[in-house]
């Protein structure tokens, strides 16, 4: 049996709990402090209840509802209070999934006595007590249908799915409803006349998986319990990520080529020193660039020989995914640097040069990690500041 | 100048005056493990700490940040000690008595 725990409305709530004078209001929490010019990271169930939702733009959030509460993002606050919820949960069960900053998998196999509904209300109660904020958890023999059963009775909630409920309750529920089900599937589903989960329920094998192939049997098997998403309890996650990866929003869309190289930059050192932390080097990167207002973008990536951690070779890479001597005709928004497809790093080099810029790099960790991060960076980053 | 640390200007609070930045006196208990601040001296006054509404920590570099909002029934304030130099910061205000900032 799953408990999926969903905090509800993470940022938002936790911002009510470290000022009460925000609890009952519209509250959005935005990645940046510039009210006008960010975007909704976290709405309050208030704001929720007016139509603004993570995402949006906060301009277009004010215009719904001018009088709502503004804070910015505070990370160290998030981040600092969902690991003592991960550390709590530790008391309830070995079997842990960090699977989100807000969300978290309870395994209770193995814990024949454990009785999954006492085990949820006292989690429940645990995190309100200690962190002043609510969860809801969802309860199933499937890690899926877990994570559906935690969205049914949101906020505070707590919903069992039990095998037998199966066909009543996927009356009348939306299909994206269900985890692995984004819009695009949802759009063909749709045009098939697959609208509820009941109705997928209902179809017969053959005809998904003519039209799906493999995700076909997936979505048959997934609604009768038999198939789920693998699992990677804590006590076992020690395999190193698939990807690493920065984006960035910016206040303003910018054609400004040198600031839009800077953000590159500072982007790749962030990915890079993620990688160094991991001893990962990688072959892959992947590079966007958005302008979210016109729906337009560039969004490539290539494999090299060779695998990196270095920041700078990172950056390069970019600039050569976006072509020789290229520069960027399009105003820019959104940025994101992905680095993957891994292999550990090799600290035996060919060259002097090599060897020499490994060290440079482990002197500019060794700096940042004693003196804080960011304490020294290449020059380049400054441009990023510019208007 | 810009700081890549500020890089989402979360540190820049929307309201300047928000931003106290001072170093303060606090009369805290540690009780097995937990700071418990009671009440700090700023501009020679004393404000009571009637809760601490939240508390968070953040590593800067090796030093560990404790954070606290704490209420004085009239206003909403964010404390930090630093676990290395044990020194006090009343960092800003968050709410003042006239509601929300």
């Amino acid at each position: 049996m799953f408990l999926h725990i969903d905090m509800d409305a993470f940022f938002a709530s936790v911002e009510q709990a470290v000022n009460p004078h925000l609890k009952g209001h519209p509250l959005i929490v935005g990645s940046r402090a510039n009210k006008y010019h960010t975007v909704v990271c976290a709405a309050s169930y208030e704001a929720k209840a007016l139509g603004i939702d993570s995402g949006m733009n906060t301009r277009e959030a004010f215009q719904i509802c001018p009088q709502a509460k503004f804070v910015a993002a505070n990370s160290a606050r998030y981040i600092f209070t969902s690991e003592r919820i991960f550390e709590l949960l530790q008391d309830f069960s070995p079997n842990l999934e960090y699977v989100s900053i807000d969300e978290f998998l309870v395994g209770l196999e193995g814990q024949e006595n454990a009785k999954p509904l006492e085990v949820a209300k006292k989690i429940k109660q645990a995190i309100k007590k200690r962190f002043f904020i609510t969860c809801s958890i969802g309860i199933a023999p499937t890690r899926i249908l877990a994570k559906l059963a935690s969205k049914i009775n949101k906020p505070d909630g707590l919903k069992v799915i039990a095998p037998a409920d199966i066909p009543g309750l996927f009356e009348g529920m939306p299909i994206e409803k269900l985890c692995g089900i984004g819009p695009s599937l949802k759009r063909q589903l749709n045009s098939l006349g697959i609208i509820t989960l009941k109705d997928l329920f209902d179809t017969p094998e053959e005809l998904l998986s003519s039209h799906f192939g493999k995700v076909g049997h997936w979505l048959y098997e997934a609604v009768r319990l038999n198939y789920d998403l693998p699992v990677t309890f804590f006590n076992t996650q020690n395999k190193p990520p698939k990807s690493i990866s920065h984006s960035y929003t910016l206040a303003r869309e910018t054609s400004n080529n040198e600031r839009i190289f800077a953000w590159i930059r500072l982007l790749s050192e962030m990915v890079s020193e993620r990688l160094r932390r991991q001893n990962l080097e990688a072959k892959t990167v992947h590079l966007y660039l958005l302008n979210l207002d016109q729906n337009r973008g560039f969004s490539r990536q290539k494999t090299f020989g060779q695998a990196t951690s270095d920041g700078y070779e990172l950056y390069k890479r970019c600039r050569l995914i976006l072509g020789p001597n290229k520069g960027i005709n399009f105003k820019v928004r959104a940025i994101g640097v992905t680095a993957s497809n891994f292999a550990p790093i090799e600290d035996l080099f060919l060259f002097n040069e090599q060897a020499k810029r490994y060290r440079l790099l482990q002197a500019q960790d060794s700096i940042n990690s004693k003196i804080g991060e960011w304490s020294i960076f290449p020059a380049q980053i400054m441009q990023a500041g510019r208007k | 100048m810009f700081n890549p640390k500020a890089r989402w200007d979360r540190e820049l609070p929307q309201n300047p005056n928000e931003l106290l930045d001072e170093k303060i006196s606090v009369y805290a208990f540690f009780d097995k493990g937990k700071i418990i601040p009671q009440h700090f001296v700023w501009k020679n006054n004393i404000h009571k700490i009637k809760q601490t509404t939240y508390f968070w920590q953040e590593r800067q570099g090796k030093e560990l940040i404790s954070f606290f909002s704490v209420d004085t029934g009239s206003d909403i304030y964010q404390l930090s000690f630093n676990n290395t130099t044990f020194g006090w910061r009343l960092d800003r205000l968050i709410s003042s008595s006239a509601g929300p900032t």
